[in-house]
């Protein structure tokens, strides 16, 4: 019964599985509508074996959603909607609980059956352009705030579409058109996926996924767990404070134990803040993301992601605490914290393996704004800028600079932002000297200077209600290895007044927006620096004379 | 006369059409990096010993080379400064801001070709729409020149937002560079790629700046080495996508030329499958020693992409590379070749690549000192290819060193088992990697037949072929000069783009065709006729549903906008070219154009037509069997092949699988069940059947 895979074999099917998510992916990026999945490349597909565990995830996916599908995947199955499954039936949900932490992802789900019984699930998840609710607020009360949320239920009933759910998003969405086609590009996506799972069955001559499934897990789990026990047995804590955070006069602590026991490690995060009423809170299924996320860099980060590169790594979050908010915490802009999270736990591991860890980033969390408006002949625009600033440096390198880290998000240029929308930009240039110097400096940040046009061809109508979000609530962009921290935070100026990040702000023509984003951490003393890489960073302005001479010692011959 | 040359790292390819008499000749020197031209002249050299005056009955010559990408993978073009509206000189080193792998905390992205220090900023402003909202202080120029002649540069690119839409500013700037420094070589964004999206543009603008004074004082020498041979005729330079170019485009937008080389061969695959009569959906199938390349073509054409990116760092992985958006052949690189190492990765699987042994210590079996198990030896092992056979006998392969390799490797594995693996996962690599490739595309692999070349690119052709469920493989005559022969079967081409943004319900068909007509005459003023060839024009727009990100490229006729009642139409055009694209249509989405594009093209008035075989007199195909030899194939293990010379097959030849057959550059290899006919043009034509 059964079959025994060898090295060869394994290799090969276990490609076409990694396959088959990527051209899952493809189909997905062709036909959907939304620069969400173009740009921001903020979805996953998956495939699961027949007990639901992971097998595959895409390659080119969000970190944020590493470790949530698997959970998703046994919240559907346990599901009562799921105890009679057939051919073509499609499940779906967006509750933040149950799948990816936020309403405005949508995850779609279905088996695949060969002859009668099922063999595999696949699933894909996508943040839509809209959900409904508030826009893009940092000050939701809770998630019914946040927009429309779809309990799980069957989109597809053996292949025929459930028009009342349909309907329903049509009706509770802004720009529907776009939600619905990218959610039908979502089922065209699984489609794909569930139709290459079979082949590539056929190919391997496997009646069930058991005996590759058991292989890609095993091997994967052993090369984690390897990877684990090479470290030393230790248990080590961090923690950060954030102040400022809106809706708390207090402080808001996120911190973690890291145990290593044997070939497993538990990320324990008790000593975090509990819950806050606004919507920066994190579920749990986002939490384990960030945690799978920082493990996989930085101990096996070519290995393919599935469940037993997930399955020794253990988290543990306080119930009701900000990194396991519960129902009906509002959650939408979870990313401010969740981005935190890698930062924090390298800050826990940092003495164990320095070498592979980076120095923090002034690029974390990302900070982006939504800028939305109407014209007076009827249109209307929302548009996205990132503000990215700079990775912060490794053991052998400097960081990158101005970049997205620990999201992986693409800009939108800027040409194509002013022919889009009423915005014009006055400079989007590095910011040098904001990075932390280090015998490898940090990745440089990011400065933007935006107006709303006076003289448009179309004229607006109101004004346009700008949404900035990004700060680090004054943690700082720490040096790692005797380098030193970046030395500024995040700032918007709003008309020459420096505005919270955060705050919603309402933009007329001729207003101004200046933003400010750090560079990275440095890595190593200093004065460690080699000449030539001083000697580099003054002809291209990257450092002061003055930081040449007082940080760097260095002296013109 | 018609004279084709490809410059390879090795060797530079000839091949002489005779259109007259109909005779084909080819001829292959060694390459001379340095001064490639005196490679050239030494062939020319060879190809005159018959006819001292051939060189002053050559019409047109067209000629491909490797020196853009060499010179921008080697970054060895010249020293270059960009200038760029205030505020945006860090935007070329910015990039998409993206990192093209999420989990690689110490990745690197190649440095820009001009560093920061050599970035310059003017004062000026130019809104998506085209108006100008600050004008152009030319009084900063002087201040910037005095610091490029400090620092002698001499070639500069110019970069202002928006001037797709107004190129006002940086006409300006070139203008005022004519007069005040008429030595420096100005390349304008504006004229390599008039198109939005910054960054794209910046880095191809600057790529082109980088490489020109190279390109042009290559051509220079070029026709005047030519000259001095009494060429009368025309100099063409092989483009990245299809068509060929005179000699002055490709001095003033060189980065049109970065794929020569390999665009010729895909030209020349199409061709041999039109000549065989065969679907003109196919896929291209190049393998050499350290990478395969793959492109499909479709309806006769092969696909082309303005997302193209040089010297990536990782061959797999999209940003990694310098970005240059010019039009190019949409060619999946994949980093197994002949030379790909096989090992054990951490979880105990078989992989192979992605270093490689190169040419240099090369394969264990070359006898050089290479110990890794690779590709090639295993394809040794396993009897593709033979020992004594090698490049038509003139290197012996050591069989035992392959073995030992197999040997060391450390899996516990029989040595058959291990080689076998090699290979099929070689094959699976590059299989992988093309569906993914297709699927982004939206072509099912199956319907396509595969050209197979390169020196590896027969012997994995069928397991390939096999994965993909692709049931046609061909396998070219004179596949050691594909390239060359490509650039005679091309036709010569120049495009040219502008932004058109309209919704089509709301489209002013008079702005249309004036801008259509304007194209037109701009890219015929750099076509001028000329004897040998008739003059065709061709038009095309950039069609998207509002919103979505994808557009298609439509071909248009004059109809389409010569009267009001045509605006249907254009719907239904971009519709058609959709469905079949996207297998969907959305009934209620508006639709936009997004740019026009206008090709004008030159097409030989005389094809010519490829040597003929002699049918078989007398005699069977087995006065070309040389042998047989053990050859293995995965799932079947080892089974008994012939082996048959290529050179003494004839035309209507059948060979029955398994098979091998031999030439000097290659070994074509099929499994049972598959078939193989000699077309008369000298093609092998192989029908993969199931296995019995």
């Amino acid at each position: 019964m059964s079959v025994k895979l060898d090295p060869v074999q394994v290799e090969i099917l276990w490609k076409r599985m990694v396959a088959a998510v990527d051209e899952a992916v493809a189909t997905l990026v062709r036909v959907s509508f939304s620069s969400v999945i173009r740009d921001f490349h903020d979805y996953a597909c998956a495939i699961f074996d027949a007990d639901g565990r992971l097998l595959a995830q895409s390659t080119q996916s969000t970190p944020g959603l590493l470790g949530v599908l698997p959970f998703t995947v046994l919240n559907f199955l346990r599901h009562p909607q799921a105890q009679k499954l057939n051919p073509g039936d499609v499940l779906i949900t967006n509750d933040p609980w149950l799948a990816s932490g936020h309403l405005i992802d949508i995850t779609v789900a279905m088996p695949v059956f060969r002859a009668d019984s099922i063999v595999a699930y696949v699933l894909c998840t996508v943040h839509h352009v809209s959900i409904g609710g508030h826009v893009g607020s940092l000050y939701s009360r809770d998630v019914y705030e946040e927009g429309l949320r779809l309990p799980i239920l069957k989109l597809y009933e053996a292949g025929v579409p459930n028009e009342a759910i349909f309907s329903i998003i049509c009706d509770n969405v802004r720009e529907a058109d776009k939600v619905i086609g990218d959610l039908k590009a979502q089922v065209s996506a699984i489609s794909v996926a569930a139709t290459k799972v079979l082949k590539l069955m056929d190919y391997g001559g496997l009646a069930t996924l058991a005996p590759l499934s058991e292989e890609i897990i095993h091997r994967t789990e052993n090369a984690m767990s390897e990877a684990l026990r090479a470290l030393p047995e230790i248990r080590s804590t961090a923690s950060v404070s954030l102040n400022g955070v809106p809706g708390c006069d207090k402080p808001v602590t996120l911190a973690v134990t890291v145990e290593r026991r044997g070939g497993s490690i538990l990320l324990d995060f008790t000593g975090t803040s509990e819950q806050l009423p606004n919507a920066l809170n994190v579920v749990l299924n986002m939490t384990r993301s960030y945690c799978m996320f920082t493990l996989k860099c930085v101990l096996l980060p070519d290995v393919p992601s599935n469940a037993g590169l997930l399955s020794p790594i253990n988290v543990l979050a306080p119930e009701r605490s900000v990194l396991n908010a519960q129902f009906p915490a509002a959650n939408w802009a979870r990313s401010l914290i969740s981005h935190l999270i890698p930062e924090l736990i390298m800050k826990a591991i940092g003495d164990l393996m320095p070498e592979k860890l980076i120095a923090s980033s002034g690029a974390t969390p990302l900070c982006y704004g939504n800028f939305a408006g109407q014209y007076e002949d009827g249109g209307t625009f929302f548009a996205i800028v990132t503000f990215n600033g700079g990775m912060g440096a490794r053991r052998t390198r400097d960081g990158l600079n101005s970049i997205t880290y620990p999201g992986s998000v693409a800009n939108i240029p800027v040409e194509v932002i002013e022919s889009e929308s009423p915005l014009v930009f006055s400079c989007k240039e590095f910011a040098p000297h904001t990075a932390g110097p280090g015998r490898y400096r940090g990745g440089v940040g990011q400065k933007v200077v935006l107006r709303v046009a006076e003289n448009g061809r179309r004229r607006l109508k109101g004004s346009i209600r700008a949404s900035i979000r990004g700060s680090r609530y004054g943690l700082p962009v720490y040096g790692l290895a005797g380098g030193l921290a970046a030395g500024i935070e995040a700032t918007a100026v709003f008309n020459n007044e420096p505005i919270v990040l955060g705050t919603n702000i309402d933009m007329v023509p001729g207003d101004t927006l200046e933003i400010l984003v750090p560079g990275g951490g440095g890595y190593g003393p200093p004065l460690e620096r080699s000449r030539e890489d001083v000697e580099r960073d003054l002809r291209d302005a990257m450092i002061t004379v003055e930081a040449a001479e007082t940080i760097y010692d260095y002296r013109r011959t | 006369m018609r004279l084709g040359c490809d410059i390879g790292g090795t060797f530079t390819d000839f091949v002489l059409i005779d259109d007259r008499s109909g005779s084909l000749r080819l001829e292959k020197v060694p390459t001379t990096p340095a001064d490639p031209e005196l490679g050239i002249l030494n062939g020319l050299g060879l190809l005159s010993q018959d006819n001292p005056d051939f060189v002053k009955e050559i019409g047109v010559f067209v000629h491909g080379t490797t020196l853009v990408i060499n010179a921008l993978i080697e970054r060895k073009g010249h020293p270059t400064a960009l200038l760029t509206t205030r505020g945006f000189r860090d935007i070329l080193e910015m990039r998409n801001e993206l990192r093209y792998d999420i989990y690689d905390l110490q990745l690197e992205f190649p440095p820009p070709l001009v560093p920061r220090h050599l970035r310059f900023e003017v004062p000026e402003r130019v809104a998506a729409d085209g108006s100008v909202l600050e004008d152009l202080e030319e009084a900063t120029l002087p201040a910037i020149l005095a610091l490029l002649r400090s620092k002698d540069i001499r070639t500069i690119a110019v970069v202002l937002l928006h001037s797709y839409a107004n190129a006002v500013h940086e006409k300006s700037i070139r203008d005022w560079f004519a007069r005040h420094a008429p030595d420096v070589s100005v390349s304008l964004s504006s004229d390599v790629l008039p198109r939005m999206r910054e960054f794209g543009r910046a880095s191809t603008t600057v790529a082109t700046a980088y490489v020109r004074p190279k390109v042009e004082a290559y051509l220079n020498r070029l026709q005047q080495a030519l000259c001095e041979r009494k060429f009368c005729g025309a100099l063409y330079i092989m483009q990245s996508a299809t068509g060929v170019i005179g000699a002055e485009i490709a001095k003033s937008q060189p980065a049109r030329i970065i794929e020569s080389g390999p665009a010729a061969g895909v030209a020349a695959a199409a061709w041999w499958s039109a000549q065989c009569g065969l679907e003109n959906n196919i896929l291209a199938f190049d393998m050499g020693g350290t990478t395969a390349k793959l492109c499909a073509v479709v309806g006769g054409k092969a696909l082309v992409t303005d997302e193209y990116e040089v010297g990536r760092l990782c061959h797999s992985k999209k940003g990694s590379g310098l970005q240059v958006n010019v039009p190019v052949l949409d060619l999946l690189e994949i980093g197994t070749g002949g030379g790909s190492i096989a090992h054990v990765s951490k979880l105990g699987l078989l992989k192979v690549g992605p270093s490689s042994a190169g040419a240099l210590p090369g394969p264990a079996c070359y006898g050089r000192g290479g110990s890794g198990l690779t590709v090639t030896d295993c394809d040794l092992l396993l009897g593709y290819i033979s020992a004594d056979n090698f490049l038509g006998g003139s290197m012996r392969l050591d069989r035992h060193a392959a073995e030992r390799a197999a040997n060391a490797f450390p899996l516990n594995m029989a040595v058959e088992d291990i080689a076998s693996g090699v290979h099929d996962i070689a094959n699976e690599d590059m299989a992988s990697a093309a569906r993914l490739h297709l699927a982004e595309r939206g072509l099912p692999g199956e319907n396509l037949a595969m050209v197979a070349f390169g020196g590896a690119g027969p012997v994995h052709a069928y397991g390939i072929a096999t994965k993909l469920g692709i049931n046609q493989i061909v396998v070219p005559p004179a596949a050691g000069v594909m390239s060359a022969l490509g650039m005679l079967t091309a036709n010569i081409a120049v495009d040219r783009e502008l932004p058109f943004k309209a919704l089509t319900s709301d489209i002013s068909f008079e702005l249309l065709g004036a801008t259509f007509a304007h194209l037109e005459k701009d890219a015929a003023a750099l076509l001028p006729p000329h004897g040998e060839y008739r003059r065709k024009v061709k038009f095309a727009a950039n069609f998207r549903y509002v919103g979505q990100g994808f557009s298609v490229l439509v071909a248009l006729t004059p109809e389409h906008w010569s009267d009001k009642t045509a605006a249907p139409s254009l719907r239904k055009a971009f519709e058609e070219a959709y469905r079949s694209k996207f297998g969907r249509l959305y009934e209620d989405v508006a639709i936009e154009i997004v740019d026009l594009r206008v090709t004008a093209e030159l097409v030989p008035e005389r094809t010519f037509q490829p040597l003929r075989l002699a049918k078989r007199e007398a005699g069977s195909v087995l006065d070309a069997w040389t042998g047989e030899r053990r050859i293995h194939f995965a799932g079947l293990g080892f089974v008994t092949a012939s082996v048959f010379d290529r050179y003494g097959l004839m035309a209507g030849d059948v060979i029955q699988g398994a098979a091998i057959v031999e030439e000097r550059e290659t070994t074509t290899v099929f499994g049972p069940g598959s078939m193989l006919t000699v077309h008369e043009n000298g093609s092998l034509i192989i029908a993969v059947g199931d296995r019995p």
